[in-house]
């Protein structure tokens, strides 16, 4: 962030406020070492997301390259059952893709399009909050009934109706990653108004503050004051919900490719996966669901108990 | 003398619409409803001086002041600093230069800085804004300087303010205030927020700056100490209105308005000399219904039928200006 910007010297660490004695003195980090559980989450989530941006080095198989897949390897068991193949880890899939490598892959798109669509989202809902709260009157009025109204519809639906009215006006012309995207937009304007709200309110509180008001009496605009100066102390809960918005997005995300409207099977996100695996359930090919799913679940389990624990923590009510 | 005072303030008034919601209004019958925290105010400032307001919490001191840094429209009336109106019919560029000139310290140390900023970013923001120095050498230079005039350590720039105590954020406070080398500065209750023993050193700082660099300053306070140590010339401030002018000494020494008086009555004796001391009777009234005629009739103890019908015009009187049928009659 550009709050620190020029002040972050060499020399810094010379006295009792350097950074090396903030990290050592940080409240936040003793808390976090004190709780075991968000360790493990934070590990658990830190693993998903160095598999997923390394899936192309450490995936056994491309699953993407049609030329490696073979029709006769599909509905093939995981390795330790009988008719498993040590080749296929984790079995693999109808079209004899190994399941372990579209695991990686998959979680590697789902951690995108969550990690897009949070930052999208984050960027829409603080900046209509930080203008609804410093401006009040009209504009607070406008921002905030839209975000009631759009808070009365479940966010699924609404990312289902933004992804089917982008398909229909993108339908002629659509590329390749196109419903990459579309996914991204659909989910990061389903979940702006959390942080409108948040910030709306953090900044009502803020504006009146003296330090606003210094900043006024110097002649600088709204906007300036807005991103400047009010933005900083309101960006810890902001932190806090983009944390739990992750794992919320990325469970969107499934559930739209869940349904169908979201990645095609070509391109499987981990709810994709779940989806196709879901036709073969009854045959007993389990492990074409299950593997995704508990992929799916211990990363949104993980990224959630962080998030819970940054709550907890940066509320200074708890502590 | 014949240099115009630098700070001219005629007939301000500010009215705050309190009314509750249009909807509400239309469906519960009720009337919109005005509160006029500052009525017909009219001061001026002589160069180097200290103009001092006092009253009451309420009186519309901090709107005053507010009004005349340029945070808040006026309802009516004029601001003119060193010929320039600041509210109307003045160009962009001559408010700009303005601006720079006037500065503020505010009451409370504790909101007046942003926590996420390092001091010397919070020091440097009117030099970065006014554009008036070039370069992080030499910006970082100027902010030193600051911080030694005001009595803390150069070094002192790369902490955040929550690691210095009351008296110290209001030295930031005020090094932040002297950056834009203002000439004017509007100090609303600038020690009230701080323990007594730190009160004289932050005052005592303020004196030594303003012989420094000429400044002048509009000091507003509720403490009566504060303002005689202070101020050379003291506006009383009662429901919105001055009620007196006058020079410091003449004020404390013989006050011609009995509102005046009595807050002069209620400080506490230190000298033992035996006066009695009267305590402050009554509250200050609702400002949305404010008593008809003189806002102070209710509680003052020379109250005519003339006080409860008619308000009292500010007239000129021995070197002072008091807004008081009674005042001359000697009966003050």
């Amino acid at each position: 962030m550009e709050i620190d910007a020029g002040d972050e010297d060499g020399s810094a660490a010379a006295d009792d406020t350097g950074f090396l004695a903030r990290v050592r003195d940080n409240d936040l980090l003793h808390s976090f070492l004190r709780n075991r559980l968000v360790v493990v989450a934070a590990a658990v989530t830190l693993t998903f997301v160095l598999l997923s941006v390394l899936a192309p080095w450490i995936a056994p198989h491309d699953p993407y390259d049609v030329r490696t897949l073979s029709l006769l390897d599909s509905h093939t068991p995981p390795a330790w059952e009988q008719g498993g193949d040590p080749r296929f880890l984790l079995g693999t899939d109808d079209q004899g893709r190994d399941i372990l490598s579209t695991i990686l892959f998959g979680a590697r798109i789902s951690i995108a399009i969550g990690i897009l669509s949070v930052l999208l989202a984050m960027g829409i809902g603080v900046s209509l909050g930080l203008i609804a709260g410093y401006f009040g009157g009209p504009a607070d009025t406008v921002i905030m009934r839209i975000a009631d109204v759009q808070l009365t519809f479940p966010a699924i639906l609404t990312a289902l109706l933004i992804d089917g009215v982008a398909r229909v006006m993108l339908g002629a012309h659509q590329s390749a990653g196109g419903e990459f995207w579309i996914l991204v937009v659909a989910i990061g304007l389903s979940y702006w108004v959390q942080y409108a709200r948040t910030v709306r309110g953090v900044t009502l509180v803020e504006r009146n503050k003296e330090y606003v008001q210094a900043a006024r009496l110097i002649g600088l605009g709204p906007f300036k004051i807005m991103f400047a100066q009010v933005l900083p102390n309101v960006m810890s809960p902001v932190l806090v919900i983009a944390t739990i918005n992750l794992a919320l997005a990325v469970l969107t995300e499934a559930t739209l490719s869940f349904l169908g409207v979201g990645l095609p099977p070509t391109e499987p996100s981990l709810g994709t996966l779940i989806r196709i695996g879901n036709n073969f359930l009854m045959s007993g090919e389990y492990w074409i669901v299950i593997f995704p799913g508990i992929a799916l679940a211990a990363l949104v389990l993980a990224v959630n108990l962080v998030g819970d624990w940054l709550r907890d923590a940066l509320n200074p009510k708890l502590r | 003398m014949s240099e115009p005072p630098l700070v001219d303030v005629r007939g301000l008034s500010r009215t705050f619409d309190v009314s509750k919601p249009w909807l509400n209004r239309v469906l519960e019958g009720d009337e919109r409803r005005l509160l006029k925290a500052v009525q017909d105010v009219s001061f001026t400032i002589e160069r180097r001086e200290t103009f001092a307001l006092v009253g009451e919490s309420g009186s519309g001191k901090s709107t005053v002041a507010k009004m005349v840094v340029g945070l808040l429209q006026p309802t009516d009336g004029s601001v003119t600093i060193d010929g320039v109106d600041m509210w109307k019919g003045s160009a962009a560029g001559d408010i700009k230069a303005l601006r720079r000139r006037i500065q503020m310290i505010f009451q409370d140390p504790y909101a007046s800085l942003n926590p996420r900023w390092r001091v010397g970013r919070i020091i440097a923001d009117p030099i970065r804004a006014f554009g008036l120095a070039k370069g992080k050498a030499e910006i970082e230079h100027r902010t030193g300087e600051l911080l030694r005039l005001v009595g803390l350590d150069p070094l002192d720039a790369r902490k955040y303010p929550h690691e210095f105590s009351g008296g110290q954020r209001q030295r930031i406070c005020i090094a932040r205030a002297l950056s834009s080398k203002p000439q004017f500065l509007v100090c609303d209750e600038p020690t009230s927020a701080l323990d007594v023993s730190v009160q004289a050193q932050i005052l005592n700082l303020m004196r030594d700056l303003q012989d420094q660099f000429g400044l002048t300053y509009l000091f507003i306070s509720h403490n009566l100490a504060v303002v005689r140590h202070m101020a050379a010339r003291i506006g009383v401030m009662y429901l919105g209105r001055l009620v007196e002018i006058a020079p410091a000494g003449a004020l404390f020494s013989a006050p011609q308005h009995p509102y005046s008086r009595m807050l002069l009555d209620a400080v506490p004796d230190l000298k033992m000399s035996g006066r009695p001391r009267k305590m402050i009777e009554g509250e200050i009234p609702n400002p949305i219904r404010p008593p008809p005629g003189c806002a102070f009739h209710p509680r003052c103890p020379l109250a005519t039928d003339q006080c409860r019908s008619e308000v009292p015009l500010p007239l000129a009187f021995q070197g002072r200006t008091v807004a008081c049928h009674e005042a001359g009659a000697g009966r003050i």
